[in-house]
């Protein structure tokens, strides 16, 4: 028997035992020294400062600062800016903010149009699975909302965004209940409520575990219905200007034939999602294929600063093996239904619901120290119990709350009923992002940015649940105050000026990128000799 | 090693691949025809078959590349415009008849699916496809909405339906209405937005935003505080 099956043994051999043992939360001491020690949002090898730009003398990883020194991939074209379409909003994304300021801008009276890069709603959204906080319950408020999510964030959320956030939660669900959301319900109608890391009640909203494929097929459904006019394999890789600073439109590229597309728009909404496609410091990703930060190097070159670029989650429970599902988030609803952590030899090293960087670097911590499993090909991992979780909640709970799990899990030959799952923090969702106010407007004006693109409300760690009530609350806002700006604007001049600044930057800077960004998809095509990297 | 064959071409991949990586390793670049990569979106569907066996359909992310197999990816692009407006009328109280005419006009090809059973064959997510439809025309649109719960919108269920049935749409209808006209109404959630749109946590929000960080960590060493709803009923105020 191999390491991995032996090991599997012992977890099963001690699971009755571990049942009602408790486990001690850490000291705040205790954990920022861990998270100090072992979280990648402190390995200073993984990080440079960025040397041009709105947020130069910052740090950030290479990852994303390399994307900021890239040149636009317009810098030798000579490109006739004429637009192909005219519209008063352009929405550069369509995932779940995307269709929220999509469908918020239409029932304002804009003319909204969606460029996206992939399909219509393929995107981070649709893979939540854990849920939605929204302060609902008898006992909550979006004041305890309010501290829970400070308390994740380390204090540094900006509090405004943050109120208005946890106040138009529950508006937010009842929006989405009006577009025929199917949220768990009891019996009596009221939502069923989850706990999540870091909540001080039950205050997630959940479909199952597959909230974000509900939310995100529902929001799709409604901007169908509105007769939206959707781009799709068209993603924007250049934002253009009025040659003032006021953001005029963008410039898409059609992947199938291979050419340019100039749109012109009164407003832009940035809504192109997060960045873990860039495999942060080596990292496996949950990410979907599109995830490449690529609103972050289109906001700075024209001259819109970032905040809080320097930090990413890194989900603690991603799979380690089997390996074609190397990545693949397993919710963290499963520990707040009592699934545990252990290591190789069936001990727990963590209270499982401590917030999320402190469980990711606990768990990296104990693989370091020699107490993790291994894998075949030699990737280290712990043990996530999902057994435990039947054996405390009933025979038939996994079945019932998590089908997607055990679905794709099946698929690959693992019974998670039966058996623990070896998983290893994997990257997760981008902390920081494009700075906004509560309009969801960046420094530059009608340049509006929206959901995980954007930066400040999580603070520096996010806690579950609040990226999906984010993008619908700051999607809605967004669309909504863009259309009232478009509303008393006129097609602005279409330039790429801005380039003209940034090369000159680049140039004084003396930095010679050989890339361009955005890069729009990660590179996992085998060229002959060279090796597979991970996806 | 394995032996595999992506679209008439055969290939060698290690083992312990699903089809997207496999077809990476092979080469091959692909836009169309991928998404989340984790089994939700529905971009990757594909027809693959075992040593001759007969044409399955499978998500290509969920699929793992096994010795003597082929396969092709095979989008199932239905992005036809939704027939229907399910503009969904809080005023309005739909009960079972008055959904089952409205889910007749909306929906009007669903009576004639013929059960031939295609649509369930063909579906990756393994959902009772047929199942939903016969009990979406005997108008029990909650037992369709549990069927169709991890229905990922992926079409080939209407793309293989000679009578033009709709299935996908078909569950996502009855999903909408389930939900929407067929459950009663959330109290607490109702109670909460009057709560906040009357003003009711301003003070102590106001409170809150001129916190510093010191403040906060003073707020949290103390305990309690820390779990005052800011209802007037808590002691803490
Ligand atoms: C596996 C997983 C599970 C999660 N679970 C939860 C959860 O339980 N609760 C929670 O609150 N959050 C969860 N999250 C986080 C949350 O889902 C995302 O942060 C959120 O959905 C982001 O929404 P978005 O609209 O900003 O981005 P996305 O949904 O990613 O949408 C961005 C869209 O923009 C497109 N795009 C990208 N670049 C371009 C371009 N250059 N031009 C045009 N289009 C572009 C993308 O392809 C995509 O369609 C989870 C995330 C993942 C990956």
């Amino acid at each position: 028997m191999n390491k991995l099956e032996t090991s599997k043994e012992l977890v099963a051999a001690n699971r009755e035992q571990r049942k009602d043992q408790t486990f001690p939360q850490a000291s705040q001491d205790e954990k920022d020294k861990i998270v100090r020690l072992f979280h990648p949002d402190y390995h200073a090898e993984g990080y440079r400062p960025i040397r041009i730009g709105p947020n130069k003398g910052e740090r950030t990883v290479h990852e994303i600062a390399d994307l900021l020194e890239s040149k636009s991939p317009l810098f030798k074209e000579e490109l006739s800016l004429k637009p192909a379409h005219s519209t008063d909003i352009l929405i550069i994304g369509g995932g779940g903010a995307g269709a929220a300021a999509a469908l918020a801008a239409k029932e304002a009276g804009a003319d909204v149009m969606i460029a996206t890069k992939l399909r219509f709603g393929d995107s981070n959204t649709v893979m939540a699975e854990g849920g939605m906080q929204v302060a609902a319950g008898k006992d909550d408020s979006p004041i305890t909302h309010f501290k829970d999510t400070m308390k994740g964030g380390h204090f540094k959320n900006d509090p405004l965004l943050l109120k208005t956030l946890v106040e138009e939660g529950p508006s937010a669900a009842q929006w989405l209940l009006g577009l025929g959301i199917s949220f768990d319900r009891d019996e009596e109608g009221n939502l069923k409520l989850k706990s999540g890391g870091g909540t001080s009640r039950p205050r997630l909203l959940t479909c199952k575990d597959y909230t974000g494929l509900e939310l995100m097929r529902t929001l799709k459904d409604a901007v169908l219905n509105e007769g939206i006019r959707i781009l799709e394999f068209s993603p924007a890789v250049e934002l253009l200007s009025d040659g003032r600073g006021a953001c005029t439109g963008a410039v898409l590229k059609n992947l199938d034939a291979h050419q340019w597309i100039v749109v012109q728009a009164k407003t832009v909404i940035l809504a192109t999602g997060g960045s873990g496609r860039l495999h942060i410091q080596g990292f496996p990703t949950s990410n979907h294929f599109g995830a490449t930060a690529d609103g972050l190097p289109l906001a700075c070159r024209m001259g819109a600063s970032l905040t809080m670029a320097d930090t990413f989650q890194y989900h603690p429970t991603g799979v380690a093996f089997p390996e074609q599902m190397a990545g693949i988030l397993v919710t963290e609803a499963i520990r707040g239904a009592g699934a545990q952590l252990v290591n190789r030899s069936g001990a727990r090293f963590v209270y499982e619901l401590e917030t999320r960087d402190f469980v990711a670097a606990s768990i990296i911590k104990e693989c370091a120290e020699g107490r993790g499993v291994e894998t075949p090909s030699g990737k280290k991992g712990v043990w996530l119990d999902f057994p435990m979780v039947n054996l405390k909640n009933g025979p038939d709970y996994l079945d019932h709350h998590f089908p997607n799990m055990i679905r794709q899990f099946s698929r690959f030959q693992m019974d998670v009923r039966k058996e623990p799952i070896l998983i290893y923090p994997t990257l997760h969702y981008q902390n920081g992002g494009v700075k906004i106010n509560v309009d969801g407007e960046s420094e530059i004006k009608n340049l509006f940015v929206a959901g995980e693109a954007s930066g400040g409300i999580h603070g520096r760690n996010r806690l579950m649940g609040n990226s999906l009530l984010d993008i619908i609350v700051y999607g809605r806002r967004a669309g909504k105050a863009a259309s009232a700006r478009a509303k008393m604007a006129e097609p602005g001049n279409l330039t790429l000026e801005h380039l003209d600044r940034f090369n000159q930057e680049l140039e004084k800077a003396s930095i010679h990128p050989g890339k361009t960004s955005p890069i729009l998809f990660p590179d996992y095509v085998r060229k002959e000799e060279v090796t597979k990297k991970s996806a | 090693m394995v032996h595999t064959t992506i679209a008439g071409k055969p290939c060698e991949v290690p083992e312990g691949l699903n089809a997207i990586q496999a077809m990476w390793y092979c080469g091959i670049d692909l836009t169309h025809g991928i998404g989340c990569l984790g089994g939700v979106c529905g971009a990757c569907t594909l027809t693959y078959q075992l040593h001759g066996s007969p044409v399955k359909t499978a998500l290509g992310c969920q699929t793992q590349v096994v010795d003597g197999m082929s396969f092709n990816l095979f989008a199932a692009d239905v992005k036809r415009a939704v027939p229907y407006k399910t503009s969904l009328d809080p005023k309005k109280a739909m009960d079972i008849p008055l959904l089952k005419n409205h889910f007749n006009e909306t929906l009007s090809a669903t009576r004639r699916c013929v059960a031939c059973g295609a649509c369930t064959a063909v579906c990756p997510q393994e959902i009772d496809v047929m199942q939903g439809v016969k009990e979406a025309i005997n108008s029990d649109f909650k037992k369709v909405s549990g069927l169709f719960l991890n229905c990922v919108m992926c079409g080939l269920c209407a793309t293989v339906c000679e009578a033009h049935v709709l299935p996908h749409l078909v569950g996502l209808y009855s999903r909408k209405v389930t939900s929407f006209y067929l459950t009663p109404k959330t109290a607490w959630l109702e109670e909460r937005v009057e709560e906040i749109r009357s003003g009711y946590y301003e003070a102590e929000m106001k409170r809150l935003l001129n916190y510093s960080e010191s403040d906060w960590a003073r707020e949290f060493a103390a305990g309690p505080v820390w779990r005052s709803t800011g209802r007037k009923s808590d002691q803490n105020l």
